[in-house]
């Protein structure tokens, strides 16, 4: 399987604390790796890190970071950026601080595409109308119209994601970008995500909270907890073998089964 | 069932969106909660959960129906009387951080609880905030700390101790671990449960998750477009969903239990405008299973068993029955859990 992201040793300093500790990862084409962990653990920090965009005062001091075997360390940022975006979309948390409230969100994303593609803007504006559609947005053409302030929550989030989309890149990393989204919405982005990476090759990295999501489209995962990955399992063996205690309350917190051992258990 | 704590009948509420518009966010809803008792509203967004929650503690007045609370209508509650009202419903929300004032110390806001809403005397009310913040699992010394010094969870320990502070009858739950992680969401729901055994505190839990509604729910009430569209036990509405919606909540939840497998049944589209009503069944344009005289009458919520009722025409005997094993019950065991099937990767084709 060829690798699409290949980090090692990836160390993130943000003031005097370290807040990621010696991580390694890789994901590969046409596979998904889910990150999972409690609040705090790091994992959007893990995001920002493994695209070196570490916001200050973080700073990432150590490690290698490769997408399609480039290093993102090593080359500059007009390279970067040309990655970024193009190649490698990038899902965060908030949808609503990331887009423009002063532009309309189809000419935004229309603007993504014309970035990184030699088209004319008719050509990006049918490209963009087209990923609306396919987040599930009702009526794109009259919503590519539309300011981020006439969207709701979920549209303006299924907005972002249609953002991240629309160079239909190779890898895509996702910071939660379902989380307050309605079960419905949800599945059909995810299985959107999952059918793109099945069907093209591409590669996924997911960061969630939701254990179902990880046994529902994930191929393997990594447990992050205090900046360190503490296991990482294909996703079968996972639910069945876990072994460190963070992954275990995990899995336990998520079972739907009554017979599970319930928030009591898993409690203490 | 004993004498219901709560009881709300056909209760309406509607918002003038200008333009002589009128949404209607709920639309004659019933409800019946009993001492110690858990009934969760599940819906999606614009299901109208929250807003019943918020006519209940009289937040928002009702447009039409009653909401009975200890022999008084709250609709009609005079204001000089809401305030003993308030000794006997509290509410939880969703925020712990924007529902706490960050300028009062832990041990204030509890305190100012306990001063407004009780007759405690103020000798006592140090010593009883500390017993409140140890029931709840913090720490007593945490009286002295602020809301930023604490984590998500332990700030919704204190939104906790501060709503049981009055010992109320009802609690209202308004999506309480929605923003809290897996293992911090389970610590909550453990307290919360702990709590109402002790307390026998009644609860209304308003959630959209799936998950945590099995856990803590002995009821549940489904919303679809301002109307409840499914009620019963919790273990036969997850085990043996019948109305369509229902179905297709359940079948888009991700589980552990479930794996790989596709459930199969989705909803087409949007949920229409509460503007603009449907004439028929609410659901009738995103249902797999309609048929054209769906389109036509609008369903009543009527009885499937004793306990479990459903507003499907198809379900209740009208028309003719869904079909039989739908995919999401064929992987249900007879105690309504979902069971362990982990077939190959199913490629979706929807």
């Amino acid at each position: 399987m060829s690798e699409m992201l290949h980090a090692e040793g990836v160390t993130v300093d943000y003031r005097d604390r370290q807040t990621l500790r010696d991580v390694s990862l890789t994901v590969g084409a046409g596979e998904i790796l889910g990150v999972v962990g409690r609040s705090g653990a790091g994992k959007s920090i893990l995001v920002r890190a493994l695209i070196n965009l570490v916001p200050p005062p973080g700073k990432l001091v150590d490690g290698e970071i490769r997408a399609f075997g480039t290093d993102l360390r090593a080359i500059g940022e007009a390279e970067a950026r040309s990655l970024r975006g193009a190649r490698i979309g990038v899902i965060v948390q908030n949808p609503r601080g990331h887009l423009n409230p002063l532009l309309r969100v189809g000419t935004q994303i229309s603007n993504v595409y014309r970035a990184h593609h030699d088209a004319t803007k008719a050509q990006a504006r049918e490209r963009a109308i087209s990923v609306l559609r396919d987040v599930g947005i009702p009526a794109p053409e009259h919503r590519y119209a539309a300011y981020p302030h006439e969207l709701s929550g979920g549209m303006a989030q299924r907005a972002m994601i249609a953002m991240a989309l629309v160079c239909d890149p190779e890898l895509l990393i996702a910071d939660e970008p379902t989380s307050g989204l309605d079960v419905t919405i949800q599945d059909q982005i995810l299985k959107l995500f999952r059918r793109s990476v099945d069907e093209r090759r591409t590669g996924g990295l997911l960061v969630t909270r939701d254990m179902g999501i990880v046994a529902r489209f994930c191929d393997r995962v990594a447990v992050l907890h205090e900046g360190e990955i503490v296991e990482q399992a294909a996703v079968p063996a996972f639910f069945s073998d876990a072994v460190h205690p963070v992954s275990t309350r995990l899995i336990a917190s998520a079972s739907f089964a009554a017979d599970a051992p319930g928030p009591a258990e898993v409690a203490q | 069932m004993s004498e219901p704590v709560l009881e709300v009948r056909d209760l309406v509420k509607e918002f003038a969106v200008g333009q002589g518009q009128v949404l209607t966010a709920v639309n004659r809803v019933d409800l019946q909660l009993a001492p110690g008792e858990t009934l969760a509203l599940v819906g999606e967004s614009g299901s109208g959960k929250t807003t019943v929650g918020r006519c209940v503690l009289r937040l928002l007045d009702a447009t039409g129906g009653t909401i009975a609370f200890a022999g008084d209508d709250v609709t009609r509650l005079a204001p000089r009387r809401l305030r003993a009202f308030r000794r006997q419903v509290q509410v939880v929300f969703q925020d712990p951080y924007d529902s706490l004032d960050p300028r009062m110390s832990v041990g204030a806001i509890v305190e100012e609880a306990l001063r407004e809403l009780t007759d405690t005397a103020a000798a006592r009310r140090g010593a009883l905030t500390k017993e409140l913040l140890e029931r709840v699992g913090l720490d007593p010394d945490a009286a002295r700390l602020y809301p930023h010094h604490l984590t998500a969870g332990e700030q919704q320990r204190v939104a906790i101790a501060r709503a049981i502070a009055c010992d109320p009858r009802l609690l209202v739950l308004d999506e309480p671990t929605s923003s809290l992680d897996p293992i911090t969401r389970s610590e909550i729901i453990a307290l919360l449960r702990s709590i109402q055994a002790e307390l026998g505190t009644a609860f209304l839990f308003i959630s959209h998750d799936l998950v945590t509604v099995r856990h803590i729910s002995h009821r549940i009430a489904v919303m679809y477009l301002g109307e409840v569209v499914e009620t019963g036990p919790v273990e036969a509405v997850f085990g043996r969903p019948s109305h369509p919606y229902t179905r297709a909540l359940l079948a888009s939840a991700p589980s552990i239990e479930r794996g790989r497998e596709d459930a199969g049944i989705s909803l087409a589209g949007e949920i229409p405008s509460p503007i603009d009503l449907p004439q028929g069944c609410f659901l009738a344009s995103r249902c797999p299973f309609v048929l054209d005289e769906c389109r036509a009458g609008h369903p009543a919520l009527e009885p499937v068993s004793r306990v479990h009722h459903s507003r499907c025409l198809r379900v209740t005997g009208h028309l003719a029955p869904l079909p039989e094993a739908a995919p999401e019950s064929a992987h249900t065991t007879p105690n309504g859990v979902p069971t362990g099937n982990r077939k190959a990767r199913v490629v979706d084709e929807s």
